[in-house]
């Protein structure tokens, strides 16, 4: 007994210090964010410099004036839902077609999804620059939201669960006479609602930290989301260390907040199929 | 002959109607573009003059061979998914043993791990850039309380690949976590109090039952940490920009160079071509592997009865 007990505070001592050791850059950088002190990076000569000595929102506030961040805010939020939507209708619709029609090439089909699950996107960015600029969509906001309507990673998440729909459910709606489409918008969908979230939010905090794409297609400063911009803004003088650190501070909260909110189907959706990577 | 009935007929249209926007969004974003791929990797496209581009057939994959730029892509690539992986997997498996209990806080800490995960991958590499400062820098200060020199990190042609290394175990240790603890949840619960009625000790729990249990997760883990390993770019471009003298280019980043920086889209082609061979021939050599598995069991099966 009292060797369990041993082991148990051993446990926690040792969560304690893991934890804090993976907080600390993010603590840091929350701290830092109300740091008054208007250094420049070299002016800091000992750890004391980094506590500081009272709290301020100056930085906060410098980070809203200095560049248009609510813009930046609202560009970003534009690109993630508008992602989101078309993910969800694409991909969903695509799921259920695979999972509960047995129509002539659902097999043909799905194979052939499975195996575009293995291209990576870093191999084709090259050409689907090309495709979107002849379509002539760069530095509009389609440019990032309608290249993501289609995943096969997400339809090949719907098809699965959509497989553990009873069959008798959609068979029952049928009979009473509803159409394919209705079966689905007024049966199947209410029966899914998880599914759904888990897909929200994986593909909202995706597109929330996205970088490579926009960087790509984004060129004028108007359109930038938020990562480009805090890039930007790390690298435009006058250099405070603690404004950037604000408006690293700012990019995160909302995203964390989001999370917090939906974290058990965020957690879900990478623990029952980790394989967005992939 | 059959004749398809008429409600097989409406139900192969239904199913290509549910299947329609996917299937147009999937050509335009992902079929065509891989096809130029192809096609592109043997010409010698350059975005600046389209209009004189000329078919080149295998010049672009001899020229690779040769460019030492390239090669130092590919090593570095290696060197940061031979670091990255193992530390990777290591560490969050060791994560999930911690807060795998039902004690009050692991939640909290659990939250703790995977907090970095859901920072953006911009925002980490921004927050460890300043960090990693030679002057004003915090791990240089810590450095200093120990009375050892500054070191240059990230303007350290030795160092600054292992610094990305280093900050990309961190944030992303938390998600392979997630993994290890839904696959630690699915170990059968008689093995564990069969042993404790053995006497065994939390080692050999944890070597005899819980390792052998998640071996599948384990895998699982180790490939998606390969597979995104490979892919490591945006570290990159905030941070270093694939220097100090190409210390810290990888191959994502060298497609990018030639790509888009230099418009060699010919070129920027035939890398991105091999780079997706790469992940096509190793999903297959999976496949084989899997099955060299499955045979190799049904086989001691039937000549030890099982094991």
């Amino acid at each position: 007994m009292v060797r369990k007990r041993v082991t148990k505070i051993l446990l926690y001592v040792l969560n304690t210090a893991l934890g804090l050791l993976f907080l600390f850059p993010l603590l840091f950088m929350f701290v830092s964010a109300f740091n008054p002190a208007r250094t420049l990076p070299s002016q800091i000569t000992s750890l004391g410099d980094f506590l500081p000595a009272y709290f301020t929102f100056d930085n906060i506030v410098s980070v809203f004036t200095r560049i248009p961040m609510l813009r930046y805010f609202a560009n970003t939020l534009l690109y993630a839902l508008g992602t989101v939507v078309g993910v969800l209708i694409v991909n969903g619709m695509a799921g259920y077609a695979l999972a509960k029609i047995n129509f002539r090439g659902n097999r043909v089909i799905y194979n052939f999804i499975v195996i575009m699950l293995i291209i990576p996107f870093e191999g084709i960015t090259l050409a689907l620059y090309l495709v979107v600029r002849t379509l002539g969509l760069l530095d509009t906001p389609l440019a990032v939201i309608l290249p993501s309507f289609f995943s096969c990673f997400y339809v090949f998440m719907f098809r699965q669960f959509f497989l553990g729909v009873p069959n008798a459910l959609i068979e029952a709606a049928e009979i009473d006479g509803a159409s394919p489409f209705g079966t689905y918008i007024k049966i199947v969908v209410p029966t899914a609602v998880p599914v759904f979230i888990t897909v929200f939010i994986l593909e909202f905090i995706g597109k929330w930290g996205d970088y490579y794409w926009p960087m790509l297609t984004l060129t004028s400063e108007g359109w930038y989301n938020v990562q480009l911009a805090i890039k930007e803004f790390s690298t435009a003088s006058p250099y405070h260390w603690g404004t950037v650190m604000a408006s690293l501070a700012v990019v995160t909260v909302p995203v964390l907040v989001v999370f917090l909110c939906l974290q058990r189907y965020y957690i879900e959706g990478i623990a029952t199929q980790g394989i967005k990577d992939m | 002959m059959n004749k398809v009935s008429a409600r097989q007929k409406r139900i192969n249209f239904t199913g290509w109607m549910f299947m329609l926007p996917a299937l147009v969004f999937g050509t335009v974003f992902l079929i065509v573009p891989i096809v130029m791929c192809f096609v592109f990797s043997f010409t010698d496209f350059y975005m600046l003059r389209p209009e004189s581009t000329l078919f080149v057939g295998f010049e672009n994959y001899v020229d690779l061979f040769s460019d030492a730029i390239f090669g130092k892509a590919i090593t570095n690539t290696l060197l940061f998914v031979v670091v990255v992986v193992p530390l990777q997997c290591l560490l969050a498996l060791v994560l999930a043993l911690l807060v795998n209990k039902r004690w009050r806080g692991c939640g909290v800490f659990k939250l703790a791990y995977f907090a970095p995960v859901i920072t953006s991958m911009t925002v980490v590499a921004l927050l460890f850039q300043i960090f990693y400062q030679r002057d004003g820098g915090i791990f240089n200060l810590l450095l200093s309380l120990f009375g050892v020199e500054a070191q240059g990190f990230l303007q350290d042609e030795g160092q600054a690949m292992l610094c990305i290394c280093f900050m990309s175990v961190w944030q992303g240790a938390g998600y392979q976590m997630i993994i290890f603890l839904a696959g630690l949840q699915g170990v059968s619960r008689e093995l564990y109090e069969a042993a404790d009625i053995d006497a065994a000790n939390a080692w050999d729990k944890l070597v005899h039952i819980t390792l052998p249990s998640i071996a599948p997760v384990t895998g699982f883990v180790v490939i998606i940490t390969l597979v995104g390993a490979f892919k490591v770019f945006t570290q990159v471009q905030i941070m270093t920009n694939g220097g100090p003298n190409n210390s810290t280019i990888t191959v994502v980043y060298y497609i990018f160079q030639k790509g888009m920086s230099e418009q060699l889209v010919g070129y920027g082609s035939a890398i991105s071509m091999l780079f997706t061979l790469v992940f096509v021939a190793a999903s297959l050599l999976r496949g084989g592997a899997a099955k060299g598995v499955g045979l190799y069991r049904r086989y001691r099966e039937r000549v030890l009865g099982g094991y």
